[in-house]
């Protein structure tokens, strides 16, 4: 199989076209986490560059990356939640932006209430509905991240849109 | 909670495959909004990440590099190598004045000689050191006040060929 990047050219080249979705998933996972999420992101990379002799090929590069940055920010996640249970830190930031219209404040109502809705989800529905929703990644490619079968993946993103119709509903941000 | 809710928290296998999504309009509402504020990263925020990603690389790179000396510190290190192996050999083949094989076995059997007397004088503990070391400049005191192992090596030293004692104290 060949290297994912056979030199720095081509590794600056997939940078460029990933970086990305690698990062707004991981803000996404992290809940707004900026700093966390652009570690995690240049981790990421990091990652990829150091390992690309283990890359099998068995999965496209932009599947390996979103895998590689799912599990860097869910290990993230659970070291601040490490620190939350000793009293270390406070938790995870929501998102950053501070809204100033009307608009903008009924938007960030009804985001908060949608983020609020999807991280309520089981990881798995929630790891599935944010790569399908916003990663725009397939159902297969959502297995090869979450290292499932794709139906799996079909069902778990099924079920988590249900869920989140209904728990909106009773919010009334549906 | 009701029970009427799919499981959350249930393994996949064990979710009902025959459950529809939610309808695509309202799915496609919720991938408008997004969950979180995307807008504030435009290319200048992704520029400077590209940057700290490549510089992150580089560093590692580097860090993992095998350890070799640069060739310039290896080319110094081999002349060096090279001059110390050829100094005991050239040094006395040039300055001696074409000395037969002979006279430089016993040149330098006389000056190992020389060299042991002055060694074992020196640790020899009934010769005070102080006078040693304090007469350094032995050539240029007067005899009288020379201890008596310099004596000797100057003795030893008048008795060699002019020649002979250049070929000694040439700096090699």
């Amino acid at each position: 199989m060949d290297r994912p990047f056979p030199d720095r050219a081509a590794f600056s080249a997939a940078v460029a076209e990933h970086q990305r979705g690698v990062f707004f998933h991981a803000l996404r996972l992290t809940r707004g986490d900026e700093q966390l999420a652009r570690d995690v992101t240049q981790r990421t990379f990091l990652k990829a560059w150091t390992a690309r002799d283990g890359f099998r090929g068995d999965s496209s590069v932009k599947t390996w990356l979103y895998r590689i940055a799912h599990n860097l920010a869910l290990n993230e996640l659970r070291r601040a939640h490490r620190r939350r249970e000793i009293g270390q830190d406070d938790d995870l930031p929501s998102a950053s932006v501070e809204p100033s219209t009307p608009a903008d404040i009924d938007d960030a109502r009804q985001r908060a209430a949608l983020r609020d809705a999807v991280h309520a989800l089981s990881p798995r529905q929630r790891d599935v509905t944010l790569l399908r929703l916003y990663g725009d990644l397939s159902f297969a490619e959502i297995a090869g991240v979450l290292g499932i079968s794709a139906n799996s993946a079909k069902v778990n993103y099924h079920h988590a849109t249900r869920n989140l119709e209904r728990r909106l509903a009773r919010g009334g941000a549906a | 909670m009701s029970t009427l809710d799919p499981p959350e928290d249930a393994m996949s296998d064990d979710l009902d495959p025959a459950v529809s999504p939610a309808p695509e309009a309202l799915t496609d509402t919720w991938a408008a909004r997004d969950v979180v504020d995307t807008t504030p990263y435009d290319d200048a925020f992704f520029d400077a990440l590209a940057d700290d990603i490549e510089a992150a690389v580089d560093e590692a790179t580097v860090t993992r590099m095998p350890r070799r000396w640069p060739p310039a510190v290896a080319a110094v290190a081999a002349a060096l190598l090279l001059g110390w192996f050829l100094l005991p050999t050239e040094g006395p083949t040039e300055l001696a004045s074409a000395p037969t094989p002979t006279d430089e076995t016993s040149l330098e059997a006389l000056a190992r000689g020389i060299g042991r007397a002055a060694t074992a004088d020196l640790f020899d503990p009934e010769i005070d050191s102080t006078s040693l070391f304090a007469s350094a400049d032995w050539t240029t005191v007067d005899d009288d006040e020379v201890p008596g192992t310099y004596t000797s090596l100057l003795e030893q030293l008048d008795q060699l060929d002019a020649s002979d004692v250049d070929t000694l104290f040439t700096p090699l």
